[in-house]
């Protein structure tokens, strides 16, 4: 899994790729977390994301109730066909603010 | 370090040389036609070597019984070489005295040169060659290294650091600090003191053993190592070493060694008497090994204390393992408990839960109303290990009891909800499906929350699926579920599963996924529902080795 953060407007991306499974979602919820303690509003790229499990997607329920404990943004963004497979099974796309581009969030 | 010095550089003016009246006496010595009042002639023209002479021949270590009051006399008791030696040995010494510095403590060389002495006096008795020859070639041996010290007065190494390498490297260092070895200047040296042959050689060729045919050069390579014995910090190393070059290169055995170093102390002190000089009280063998067993026995017991302390380590690594291992089994007995037994054949709902690690995060469970209704559920909590368990746990419990309060699925749902999103953390989310069976009319009603789809199987419809309708719970408190109108399985079946069933890997590396599973449940539809449960998993499990929680639940009326 690669895991990068970048600025944007006024949301840190933190951009997953590859695999986010087992072995790899601690550092993906680290980045996440640590974003959202600094009270950063934060978005999710999934584009690159090829498989997800579900400590991968607790990773992102984490982010999402710390955001809204915090009253900061949180969003996913680029979900890819993988991710999107598994958030849409499990009825996630209720939860998360899922939009194609960062674009869509800033202008929002 | 110092400027290393050419062999061909160095003048016999450099090198000390004995005075002349010594040397004519050497040479008078190694002519075989002087006569012996010739020889006594020669001594007695210098009067302070003839009294040395005297004084020499009368100590204990010639054992000669009776006082010797003339040169003469005492050629006549001991021999023209025996006389050579002496005056040769008096020499080294009178030019060891005057070429000295100050990094060079030359008590501590004299006691060296005389414990090589007395060794090699003791082995060329034992190898039948001339003691008193060995004597004084040991006493010449290291009479180079002194000169190198004088020659190189800034050396940053001092003897007394040098004399606690062993030989081999001492050696070496010398190459490295000089440019140059005490054997090779003692080649320079051997013309001006007039060196018969049987010492020049054996002097010369003592570090080049292996090309030596001379006995005399082993007797001074050994010594070196008899020596080190008594200056080295691994005494007991350097007793090993010594024992295997005295028996390799001279036939001498471990006893006659030991006999060596026993005697040394006292023979030392006599030969020091005997040549004037002064050198410190010896410490016997007895106490050098003793201190040499005492840090061999600190060495042993802190290996011990090592071993045992790893010992210790591994075993109570191991007890906390084994603790753990009873602590995980009972939380998998916990777990067992929690999920229903099975039941006979007439009974219309038949689950089963194989759990890849010790811990499980699926579940299912079944309770039964008074009214004879029966709630079932299946769910599957997100991620793995103990969190996953102790919420697992959590969900049953809170299922099996808020059940029996309720007979409608969107109600209880919301409420095991909010209850578990007041517990969860780390993000962990259950999604899950619960249902009530009517057996009265052969329905159910459900809700799914975040599940994978229900799949019935019908006779008449075909195969349905009722994929979730809502988001898993733990996540969001105050959600509101749907549950799906009531469904009949007046004809049909009803199959619940976890990801474990679906996720399989079939023997193509496939997964088995959802037209897997149907596809399943299409072949095995004939056989009674209780062995259909087994008869699917065990087909699910020849194909695959367990990778997850493995959960499946069948409902047929």
């Amino acid at each position: 899994m690669e895991c990068s953060t970048r600025q944007e407007g006024k949301f840190m991306i933190v951009t997953l790729a590859g695999e986010v499974d087992l072995h790899y979602s601690p550092e993906a919820r680290k980045q996440i977390l640590a974003q959202l303690n600094d009270k950063n509003h934060v978005l999710v790229d999934l584009s690159g994301v090829e498989y997800i499990d579900s400590s991968g997607i607790a990773s992102l329920v984490e982010g999402f109730q710390l955001a809204r404990s915090k009253q900061l943004e949180f969003g996913l963004v680029g979900v890819s066909e993988a991710a999107r497979q598994v958030l849409e099974l499990a009825r996630l796309d209720k939860v998360f603010q899922i939009k194609a581009t960062i674009a869509e969030f800033i202008d929002h | 370090m110092s400027t290393s010095l050419a062999l061909e550089s160095i003048k016999p003016s450099d090198l000390p040389a004995p005075p002349q009246a010594a040397l004519e006496m050497l040479r008078a010595c190694s002519n075989e036609d002087t006569d012996n009042r010739t020889l006594a002639g020669f001594a007695e023209s210098d009067p302070v070597l003839t009294a040395e002479i005297l004084r020499v021949v009368n100590t204990p270590l010639f054992g000669i019984g009776k006082e010797v009051t003339s040169v003469r006399g005492a050629i006549t008791l001991l021999g023209s070489r025996a006389l050579r030696n002496i005056i040769l040995c008096l020499m080294v010494r009178e030019a060891a005295q005057n070429h000295t510095r100050e990094n060079f403590d030359i008590t501590l060389f004299w006691e060296d040169s005389l414990r090589r002495a007395v060794a090699a006096s003791i082995l060329a008795r034992a190898c039948k060659l001339d003691k008193d020859d060995a004597f004084t070639a040991a006493i010449m041996q290291d009479f180079g290294l002194l000169v190198l010290f004088y020659l190189n007065p800034d050396t940053e190494v001092s003897y007394s650091e040098l004399r606690q390498m062993n030989p081999q490297a001492r050696r070496d260092k010398e190459m490295l600090l000089f440019g140059l070895g005490h054997d090779e200047l003692i080649s320079v040296m051997a013309q001006n003191w007039c060196l018969p042959n049987e010492l020049a050689e054996p002097l010369t060729t003592h570090h080049q053993i292996e090309s030596s045919s001379s006995t005399m050069a082993k007797i001074l390579y050994c010594v070196d190592w008899v020596d080190a014995v008594f200056n080295v910090a691994n005494i007991n190393q350097t007793i090993q070493q010594c024992r295997e070059l005295l028996d390799q290169l001279l036939d001498i055995d471990e006893d006659q060694l030991q006999e060596i170093f026993v005697a040394l102390p006292e023979k030392v002190a006599q030969a020091a008497h005997a040549m004037g000089l002064r050198i410190k009280q010896q410490s016997d063998f007895e106490q050098l090994m003793r201190q040499a067993n005492s840090m061999l026995a600190k060495e042993n017991i802190s290996y011990q204390e090592l071993t045992w302390k790893l010992e210790k380590t591994i075993a109570e690594r191991d007890q906390l393992s084994a603790e753990l291992n009873r602590e995980i089994e009972i939380a998998q007995q916990v777990q067992r408990k929690l999920m229903p037994e099975a039941r006979d054949a007439s009974f219309p709902i038949h689950g089963l839960n194989l759990p890849a690690r010790t811990i499980s995060g699926d579940f299912y469970d079944v309770v039964e109303l008074q009214n004879g209704n029966i709630w079932f559920t299946i769910g599957d909590v997100s991620g793995k290990g103990i969190n996953a368990g102790i919420t697992m746990a959590k969900t049953v419990s809170l299922f099996h009891c808020l059940a029996k309060h309720t007979q409608d699925p969107a109600t209880l749902i919301r409420m095991l909800n909010n209850e578990i999103c007041e517990s969860t953390t780390r993000g962990i989310f259950v999604s899950m499906v619960l249902g009530i069976y009517n057996p009265a009319d052969k329905t159910v009603q459900l809700v799914n929350a975040g599940h994978l789809p229900v799949i019935i199987d019908d006779l008449n419809k075909g195969i349905i699926t009722y994929p979730s309708s809502d988001q898993p719970i733990g996540i969001l408190a105050n959600t509101d579920y749907q549950a799906y109108p009531p469904i009949s399985l007046q004809k049909g079946t009803l199959y619940l599963y976890s990801d474990g069933v679906t996720e399989s890997r079939m023997e193509d590396g496939e997964m088995l996924r959802q037209a897997g599973l149907i596809e399943l449940i299409d072949r095995h539809r004939d056989i009674p529902v209780h062995e259909r449960l087994e008869v699917m998993v065990d087909e699910i499990l020849t194909e695959t080795s367990l990778h997850d929680d493995l959960t499946l639940l069948l409902l047929e009326p």
